[in-house]
């Protein structure tokens, strides 16, 4: 029998604080304000998706990302395929709901002190590290 | 007869006469209950660590609830049945079912920055355009309009991959919610109500999904959690 497909899934199990974080503090209910209730008042930096525009610093690192392509030789694959390939499943959606604006937040007192502390379960999340040459500055560019 | 006047978090809403979690006490209102816990002056982050811990723990029990959002304080719980629980018990019992055998996950998927350079590059002529530029002059401004170029090209193709993950994941839930991310290195979060007898497939298809689009796509599965994004407003 083959081997079993390498998971390329993250899982955490169980989830740290920081990936629950934005969950816990942005969705849910939220009782009514006259209610004899009170917020517990958290400093959030609060990026509102439609007023944000991507630094100079992001613009350099993009363009700096062209220079690394190699658009010739990547085995002979037609890259955008692999977006392409989404379309395989043929299966009938029954999406329903779609959500448009994005608002990301980022707590600075909670992701300071945050730890990661939840063990990473199940597969290790393994990439090819020819692929990706961001390195970990992803969450620094907010 | 003095009324309770501590302080109490509250978590969310279950049945009446649930069994209860550790370190929470239910203040119950007909077929309805609110999950509230000592408001303890801990830090923030503890604070938070709680509120998850009590909620998800109703989740592995498999019973259901609708988590509040972090922070909601109650002065006494004549006061939280009174004032909340007793004027929306209807509201709340109905939305309850909604949840009852349900759970949420939500994933989360970014774009791997060469893929998805590499594909924009190749495919949008505003893109072509601007490396074409750069071949006469690599100046600072070509660069960034480069980058702004590519940038943007991103931007015009997140709706349409999203989509495409919609419908690739939403046959396996029973209500599918998206977000598109803003930043050029996400594409966006889903959050997924799904059957808990059809946990496990809709687990299998995430992964499934992660495997095959692993060279141009990162995702991460949050789950299973309670339904943060499927609770009704008030």
């Amino acid at each position: 029998m083959a081997d079993e497909p390498y998971g390329m899934l993250a899982r955490p199990r169980p989830s740290s604080l920081a990936d629950v974080i934005d969950i816990i503090l942005d969705k849910g209910m939220v009782i009514d304000a006259y209610v004899r209730v009170s917020l517990v008042g958290i400093e959030l930096l609060t990026i509102d998706a439609r007023i944000v525009v991507a630094s100079v610093d992001t613009y350099l690192r993009f363009a700096e990302a062209t220079n690394r392509l190699d658009l010739y030789e990547h085995g002979g694959k037609d890259l955008p395929e692999l977006f392409d390939k989404m379309e395989e499943n043929g299966a009938k959606s029954k999406t329903k709901g779609a959500l448009g604006g994005a608002k990301e937040k980022v707590s600075e007192a909670v992701h300071g002190g945050a730890d990661d502390g939840g063990s990473r379960s199940g597969r290790s999340r393994q990439r090819a590290s020819a692929r990706r040459r961001s390195g970990g500055d992803e969450e620094d560019e907010e | 007869m003095t009324e309770d006047s501590r302080e109490w978090y509250v978590c969310g809403i279950v049945p009446a006469g649930c069994r209860v979690v550790t370190e929470c006490e239910l203040v119950e209102s007909g077929p309805i209950a609110a999950v509230t816990r000592p408001r303890e002056p801990l830090g923030i982050a503890e604070s938070l660590r709680r509120h998850d811990r009590v909620v998800a723990e109703f989740v592995r029990q498999g019973l259901p609830i609708l988590p509040m959002r972090f922070g909601a304080v109650a002065t006494g719980h004549d006061t939280l049945a009174r004032d909340f629980l007793d004027p929306n018990v209807d509201t709340l019992e109905r939305a309850l079912a909604e949840v009852t055998g349900r759970v949420q996950y939500t994933v989360r998927v970014g774009y791997i920055r060469d893929a998805v350079v590499r594909a924009v590059s190749v495919q949008d002529p505003a893109v072509a355009a601007a490396r074409a530029a750069i071949g006469d002059d690599s100046s600072y401004n070509a660069r960034l309009r480069l980058g702004e170029s590519v940038v943007a090209a991103i931007d015009r193709r997140r709706a349409g991959d999203s989509a495409k993950i919609a419908a690739g994941l939403g046959p396996h839930a029973d209500i599918m919610r998206s977000t598109q991310a803003t930043h050029p290195d996400r594409l966006g979060e889903f959050a997924a109500l799904v059957r808990s007898e059809h946990a496990e497939a809709f687990e299998a298809a995430v992964e499934e999904m992660a495997t095959r689009h692993a060279e141009a796509l990162t995702m991460k599965l949050i789950g299973p959690i309670a339904a943060y994004d499927f609770v009704p407003e008030l």
